[in-house]
Parts: C-alpha cells; structure tokens; sequence
C-alpha cells in the first residue's frame, strides 16, 4: 500500500474501497501511524462538513414561492405571437404619434416617408437576397454534381453484392442516421433547457 | 409519496398543489447550497425563491428520463454563475488544469504543524469550515457543497455540470484539501 496516496484516504472514508482495498488499506493503517492521522484528521473534517447546521427555512416559504407564480408554465402559442404582434404594432403607432407632435409634420407625411424608407431598405435587400440565392443556387448545383459522383462510385460497389445484401445495408444506415437525430436532439434539447 | 416525475406532470396538467410538494421536498437542500454557497441567509432565501419561480416557468423543458433534482440544481448552478459574474466575482472554470502538483496528492504531515484533529472539536471544526467555504474559489466550493453538505453521488455531479466523473472527483479532492490547509494555518 502506498502511503503517499490521499485519494485512497478519501476513498477509504467515503466508502468506495473494494472489500478487498479496504481489508489491505486498514491492515496497512494498523502499522502506519502517518496515514492513521492523515485519515483521521479527513474523518472530522467531512464529518463536520457533514453535520453543519441546516439554514433555516421559514415555515412559510413554500407559501411564498406559490403567491408569486404566474401563469401555468409557458409554452409559445398562437395567442402569445398574436398578442406581440398588436404590442409591436402599438408601439410603432405610438412612435409615430410621438414623431409628429414633435416634428409637426402631419401623420400621413410620417407614414409616406417612413413607406418611402422602408421601400428603398427592401429594394436594397432584394438585390442581395437575389445574389444569395445564385449563389445558393451554384452551390446546390456543385452538390448535386459530387452526389452524383458519390451515386456513381456506390453503383460501381453494390454491383459485386446482391439486392438482399443492398436492401439491409441501407436499412442499417438509415437505422443509423435516425437514432443519430434522435440522441442528438436530446442531447440538444437537455443542454438547451439547462442552459436557461 | 409522489415521485418527481409523477409530480412534474401533474403541474403541467394545472395542479399547482403538485408543485409545491416539489418545492417543500426540495427547499430545505437548495437554500443549503445557496446558503453556503452566498453566505447570507436571506440572499439565499430570496435566490431560492427565484430558483423555484425560474423551474416553474420552464417546467416544459423537463425531460422525465433525467434526475428532476439533477435539473434543479443546474438551474440553480447557472444562476449563481450569473449572480458570481455580476458580483465581479471570478468564477474558475472547472475545466482549467489545477495548479501544478496538485493533481498528484501527497501525504504531508509538516513538522510543528499541530494535526486538526487535535486543535479542534467537532463543534469548532463546523464553524471553522464555515469560515473556510468561504475562502475557496465558487466552482470548487459548490462541488464541496454538493458532496458534502448535499450528500450527491459523483455522477450526478458530473451530469450538473456536463464534466467527467474523474473531473469532479479530482476537484472536490482538491476543495477538501484547501480546507484542510485553511484549517491548519495559524488563525
């Protein structure tokens, strides 16, 4: 037994030894005056972390977390998009309300000039959406040539095995692909939510 | 008794009854580690509250397959972060190498150096520790919280925390021998 290891100590104390690690550990205590006092030392410490006083929970507070709930847990429906959609347009109404009493300008104004902006602001934007799509529009172009390609070399390979062989080796990877998808998008959800 | 799934989905059903026996059978451990881990008895009531509002409010996202007390105290993990973080107060990530030699434990007993077991009681060595906790970094207090005060397993926490079990393990070994050494230096 090597003397100079803590993490058997611990180990030793928080009961995850072996039966067989443990009888060795203590036979080796019996004769080791070190490590009996490095144990005993770790002993009252977790001993006494073990007992620290519990802080005192008053006997209405489960009252109070009840008083403060709001509704039933959330989840996005058709309501709540509704409902922020009639805040976001009242307050662009306020907003413009606020413009002309400051500017002076009449409201009708307000609202052409605002049309006027966001007219030009969409028209600029269309020119890059447009861009965007040729390019996205090479790209799957690209794609479908090395798919193809990819096609190609698995006709050349499946030729040498027969269509029982084919029909299982692509409900495996099928197989495959779905239970990827599925533990992934645990994965995700479960990180996502811990997260908040 | 209910189990915690049983009583998740009775809340989600409208049963706010369901979710204060969550709240009742998990109060008293999370304003334990809140407390330790903020050191005010009433900032950790508070937190707690908030915690408990924060489950409520996202109770949808619970998956049933995990732990719910795994889920509690992640929630309650990363909003002590936020809190850490807005106090300036620098929160070591658990992932950073500790310092050299520390990942090796040696038995030291220096000499001269009197054994705590024989400068203090148990009674002193409670508040002692108490004082203590208060010295270590965040992370490696909250890992010591959780083993020691809350009594979790080494697995749960990893899960909390998204780390290795050897990880957690090798953190909370060095938690306790920061305390010890805290224990040991002259007062």
């Amino acid at each position: 037994m090597n003397c100079r290891d803590l993490n058997t100590i611990y180990a030793y104390l928080e009961g995850d030894l072996s039966a067989a690690e443990r009888s060795d550990f203590e036979r080796h205590l019996a004769r080791c005056s070190q490590c009996r006092s490095a144990v005993e030392e770790r002993r009252l410490l977790l001993q006494a972390a073990a007992t620290l006083p519990p802080f005192e929970v008053p006997e209405d507070f489960a009252a109070g977390v009840m008083s403060r709930l709001g509704a039933a847990p959330s989840r996005a429906t058709v309501f709540g998009w509704l409902v922020a959609a009639l805040a976001g347009f009242a307050s662009f109404a306020a907003t413009l309300v606020v413009a002309a009493l400051l500017t002076g300008h009449s409201l009708s104004e307000l609202f052409l000039g605002f049309n006027r902006f966001l007219w030009d602001n969409v028209r600029n934007l269309s020119f890059v959406v447009t861009k965007g799509l040729k390019y996205l529009y090479l790209a799957g172009k690209i794609l479908a040539q090395v798919f193809q390609q990819i096609l190609e070399g698995l006709k050349v390979m499946t030729s040498f095995i027969g269509p029982e062989a084919q029909v299982a080796a692509a409900c495996a990877a099928a197989l495959i692909l779905i239970g990827a998808g599925v533990v992934w998008r645990r994965k995700f959800l479960w990180e996502r939510h811990h997260d908040e | 008794m209910y189990e915690d799934q049983e009583l998740v989905r009775r809340t989600l059903r409208g049963d706010k009854g369901a979710f204060e026996m969550i709240v009742r059978r998990y109060q008293q451990p999370l304003v334990n580690y809140i407390g330790r881990m903020v050191r005010e008895r009433d900032l950790a009531l508070d937190f707690s509250q908030e915690i408990f509002l924060k489950v409520y409010a996202s109770l949808r996202s619970y998956r049933p397959q995990y732990k719910f007390s795994t889920w509690l105290y992640k929630i309650a993990s990363n909003f002590l972060i936020d809190y850490f973080r807005k106090k300036k107060i620098p929160v070591v990530s658990l992932d950073q190498p500790l310092a050299e030699g520390d990942d090796c434990p040696k038995l030291q007993v220096p000499d001269g150096v009197p054994s705590i077991a024989r400068k203090y009681e148990l009674q002193e060595m409670r508040a002692k520790i108490d004082a203590a906790l208060d010295k270590i970094p965040p992370a490696l207090r909250e890992l010591f919280v959780w083993r020691h005060v809350n009594e979790l397993s080494y697995e749960e926490m990893a899960e909390i925390k998204d780390l290795p079990v050897g990880t957690v393990k090798n953190r909370v070994f060095q938690a306790k021998e920061m305390l010890k050494k805290l224990l040991e230096a002259p007062a």
